[in-house]
């Protein structure tokens, strides 16, 4: 069968068009799906769902949002995703940008290609995850280490919503308000769907902000907000 | 194509993971690609263009044995003769086969959700007041999250049943945080649990069956998952004995000790070029018990062999071989042998099942070459 990826230089014009950031971001955003569901029918497997439901939420960083060095080492700022399943998704926004070699499309899931889930062995990627529940306690060590090197340096989480049920996730929180770690952003991406079915079958958590992240509750100081729509407000967010 | 409003638990999400099917593929990219030609056309700018390329069919195994179907097919069958059986799962139901187990028995069915420690906790709270916990999650989370509960839980003397699905290095295309390599070494240590990992659909029932109606301990299953093309056949008349093994090759120029499908066939697989390019006999010997052995049944399997090796679907450290090379040391009556032990040596690779294999040395050409030469090194050599 025939499949069908949008090459380097399209997406390069799509990002440097002359238009609102929103409908720039959204064209882009598609695109970047078109290649993932390439990248995942190539490699026979990957994680789709995740991808497509981060896919607007990273682009919106890496377009609008992020403090980009030109080195692709050497970042302002950092974003990782705590689920990680969304590999695919992320590696094509990262192809789109530039900041893989676009010949690693074609290589998702292959011996020293881009493996199925995040390994800091590939440029760009900032931790390894793909082991739910981690990413804010990651991002906690590196905001105390910057803190440390005297660096400034803004840090965003992406957490699935599935995620959350882990114990880990709430143990993480309360320390980084304690600390007062307001350069780290969680974002949930709330796509209300985890491995097997819906969350509301597994463990309903009903509204999320209402329910467990009051905004001037027990998070005062460390963003944690949650994605509903284009273009994201973020609010409190930096150092 | 990304309505959900559908979902239900008879209709579970279809693109977690794995690749859709050619008609969804073609219908999902023909709606992005739609969607983007309308929003350059509203900005007033030239369409998109589009690269084509051909993806080549990927080679179907045929007739695999499928342990995590046969296991689906074993835990119903235990449930029906064993009210107190409950199954515990997080988010994982279909990866590890409990739709059967759910459809049968609704109310026996406990969805945990992504949160191992609550899930094996609970277990041990079922446990306690009498019921029998099955607990289910790949294995490369349920052995290591809830590490310090399975040992709580131990301290209890309770029975519990552990399956560890997604066992090994292979499916190699997720990766390390999947790749469950380390799982023997972090559980065997869990007083009063046993570790078992069969390898083939007929050995899958044989192993449940102690699990749920000889084992007084607590069971560890280990699974593997992905379809597998096995290359050897155990014996009719073969029964599950703790701590015993069987032979799937002869030969008496060395001895081969491993367990699963995975590594089992490649095993034998090097037996046969052993055999053929050689003229070297090795006898396979497939042991389920990753933390036991017995010890007078260990000395009949390696009469008049010296050169033995072990084969692990799991870090060299901590596996399967280590035990066997411990008790083998502490049997003084077993003298003038060579050991070696085969298995993962780093942080697995990502790639390709068989790239993955090659990668660590574990295929059926590499096996033969390192036999074949670690014989030859200590040939004559009896110290």
């Amino acid at each position: 069968m025939e499949l069908t990826y949008i090459p380097y230089k399209e997406l390069e014009r799509i990002r440097k068009l002359d238009c609102r950031a929103i409908e720039r971001t959204r064209l882009f955003s598609t695109l970047a799906r078109i290649n993932t569901l390439y990248m995942i029918m190539q490699a026979g497997s990957g994680h789709i769902g995740s991808s497509f439901s981060a896919m607007d939420i990273v682009s919106w960083l890496y377009l609008n949002e992020m403090d980009l060095a030109d080195d692709p080492d050497a970042h302002g700022d950092i974003y990782f995703s705590s689920k990680g399943h969304d590999a695919p998704g992320y590696y094509s926004v990262l192809l789109g940008l530039g900041r893989l070699e676009f010949c690693q499309l074609h290589e998702l899931r292959r011996l020293n290609g881009l493996p199925g889930h995040p390994d800091v062995i590939t440029p760009g990627i900032q931790t390894n995850t793909g082991s739910l529940g981690t990413g804010i306690s990651k991002a906690k060590g590196m905001a105390l280490a910057h803190r440390l090197q005297n660096k400034k340096a803004r840090i965003f989480v992406l957490t699935g919503d599935g995620e959350l049920q882990e114990g880990q996730f709430w143990e993480s929180l309360p320390s980084a308000v304690h600390l007062g770690l307001n350069e780290i952003t969680v974002i949930i991406d709330h796509n209300k769907i985890q491995s097997d079915t819906l969350l509301s079958l597994v463990n309903d958590l009903g509204d999320l902000e209402e329910n467990y992240l009051p905004s001037d509750g027990m998070l005062p100081v460390v963003m944690v907000m949650i994605w509903r729509n284009f273009p994201p407000v973020l609010r409190n967010a930096g150092p | 194509m990304e309505d959900i409003s559908e979902l239900d638990l008879d209709n579970l999400y279809q693109f977690h993971s794995g690749a859709p099917s050619v008609e969804d593929y073609i219908r999902a990219k023909d709606e992005l690609i739609t969607a983007a030609a309308e929003q350059l056309q509203k900005l007033g700018e030239d369409p998109i263009q589009l690269v084509h390329r051909t993806l080549l069919p990927r080679p179907a195994v045929e007739d695999p044995q499928r342990l995590i179907a046969a296991y689906s097919r074993a835990l119903v069958a235990q449930a029906e003769a064993k009210p107190e059986l409950v199954v515990l799962d997080g988010d994982l139901m279909l990866d590890c086969g409990l739709i059967p187990f759910r459809e049968k028995f609704p109310q026996r069915f406990i969805e945990c959700g992504i949160a191992e420690q609550d899930m094996v906790t609970m277990a041990g709270g079922l446990a306690l007041r009498g019921m029998l916990p099955v607990v289910h999650s790949f294995a490369c989370f349920l052995s290591t999250r809830p590490n310090e509960h399975f040992y709580i839980n131990a301290t209890e003397k309770t029975k519990i049943i552990y399956v560890g699905s997604l066992a090994g290095i292979l499916p190699g295309g997720p990766g390390h945080s999947h790749q469950s390599v380390r799982d023997i070494a972090i559980l065997s240590a869990v007083p009063g649990l046993i570790l078992i990992e069969p390898c083939t659909e007929a050995e899958v029932e044989m192993a449940f069956d102690y699990s749920v109606n000889v084992a007084e301990d607590s069971i560890y299953l280990r699974l593997v998952s992905i379809p597998c093309d096995i290359s050897f056949q155990l014996p009719e008349d073969y029964k599950l004995e703790y701590g015993n093994g069987v032979a799937l090759t002869e030969g008496d120029d060395a001895v081969l000790f491993s367990y699963g499908p995975v590594m089992l066939t490649q095993a034998v697989k090097a037996a046969e070029r052993l055999k053929q390019e050689h003229g070297l006999g090795m006898r396979v010997i497939n042991l389920p018990w990753l933390n036991h052995v017995d010890t007078g049944w260990l000395r009949s399997s390696l009469e008049g062999v010296k050169h033995i090796f072990t084969l692990d679907d799991h870090f060299v450290k901590g596996g399967q071989g280590e035990m066997l090379g411990c008790v083998l040391a502490e049997m003084s009556d077993i003298k003038n042998y060579h050991l070696h032990r085969f298995g993962v040596q780093e942080i697995p690779a990502c790639g390709l099942n068989d790239e993955v294999l090659e990668k660590h040395g574990l295929d059926a050409v590499s096996l033969c070459q390192s036999i074949h030469s670690l014989v030859g090194e200590n040939q004559g050599d009896n110290t």
